[in-house]
């Protein structure tokens, strides 16, 4: 499937998982390409396009010992968006799948 | 491709691109390849995964491209918000040093009234028990007014350092935790400034309320800086 299309979709999913927590980059890399099939390196693309939008903002942690690490968190911008663009996702995935159905039905 | 040839390339292509921060990102990159080397992946196998180098630049070019005016304009904005926070800094120690400076002097008075010192007849006349009451009532407004020195001073310095790391958060990508802007002292720093904040206004308050006694009936008068003709 062409990456271009995924990239508006992933950006909703990485939304989504900040929602819940903060998260440094590699975590929300695994988590995603774990999940869809991408480049473990377009993660880091969408989560600066995200911040350059401000939908996230970041801020180093040393907590966990090592070497600080980069944490994304969601803005109050970042939060609305989740929430209008969540709903106006599964409308127009559950359209594009009735419409697939469809028209599958028939070819038959 | 090793962790070392693919981080290298990735550079020269983000950089060929003019897209800012590339140290940063390149950075971002690099932690990936450490957790993932810390899960068993060999670097090769961990390069593949990522995607080509010119394509992950490609992608970060598709979004950098925003006008560099609204940067030099938040570059002047900050320069004159530093302006005026230098202004108010300077003038918030310049109120710290006179606090300072207030103390010292109302120490040196109350010691001169206690210890009967008369220096090049400063002190106005009145009877040693006066003297003495109100020269221990200077000291506890002495004490009380180095407590102050002291914790404007404090604040000063925490409101400096936290608005350098405002100034900073606010020209870089990687941001920091603000600090708070009032002091933070440990908890028996705390505690020794509240008992000797409490103790100098006990001791400025009764001291005070008894010279003025002493003083008023000794003179038998209740305005007795006329009867000792402090004003003449």
């Amino acid at each position: 499937m062409n990456t271009q299309y995924k990239k508006g979709v992933l950006e909703l999913c990485v939304l989504a998982l900040l929602k819940k927590c903060d998260r440094y980059g590699y975590e929300i890399s695994e988590y995603l390409s774990g999940r869809i099939d991408i480049a473990d390196g377009t993660v880091y693309p969408i989560l600066r396009k995200l911040k350059a939008d401000g939908l996230v903002t970041t801020y180093l942690s040393e907590d966990s010992g090592g070497p600080p690490r980069k944490y994304y968190s969601l803005t109050q911008l970042g939060r609305e968006t989740f929430e209008s663009d969540y709903i106006e996702y599964l409308r127009f995935a559950r359209s594009v799948e009735n419409i697939l159905k469809e028209n599958e039905n028939d070819k038959k | 491709m090793t962790r070392n040839e693919y981080l290298a390339r990735l550079k020269s292509e983000l950089e060929n691109r003019k897209i800012a921060d590339a140290d940063d990102i390149v950075s971002e990159y690099e932690q990936h390849f450490a957790f993932k080397l810390a899960d068993g992946y060999t670097e090769e196998e961990i390069a593949a995964k990522l995607g080509s180098a010119k394509s992950i630049a490609e992608q970060f070019g598709e979004f950098d491209k925003r006008p560099s005016g609204g940067r030099v304009l938040l570059k002047i904005a900050l320069a004159c918000a530093a302006f005026f926070e230098a202004v108010f800094y300077i003038i918030f120690s310049a109120f710290a040093i006179i606090l300072g400076a207030a103390s010292i002097a109302l120490a040196a008075t109350g010691l001169s009234l206690v210890f009967n010192f008369d220096i090049s007849g400063l002190i106005p006349e009145m009877p040693y028990i006066g003297a003495l009451l109100i020269g221990v009532c200077l000291l506890g407004l002495a004490l009380l007014f180095f407590i102050a020195a002291f914790y404007c001073l404090a604040q000063v310095r925490q409101m400096i350092k936290a608005s350098v790391r405002w100034h900073k958060n606010m020209t870089s990508s990687n941001a920091l935790p603000p600090l708070p802007w009032s002091p933070r002292f440990n908890n028996k720093t705390r505690r020794g400034i509240r008992a000797v904040f409490t103790w100098s206004l006990i001791i400025f308050g009764v001291f005070f309320v008894l010279g003025y006694c002493v003083l008023a009936i000794k003179t038998g008068d209740l305005e007795f800086w006329h009867a000792l003709n402090w004003f003449m």
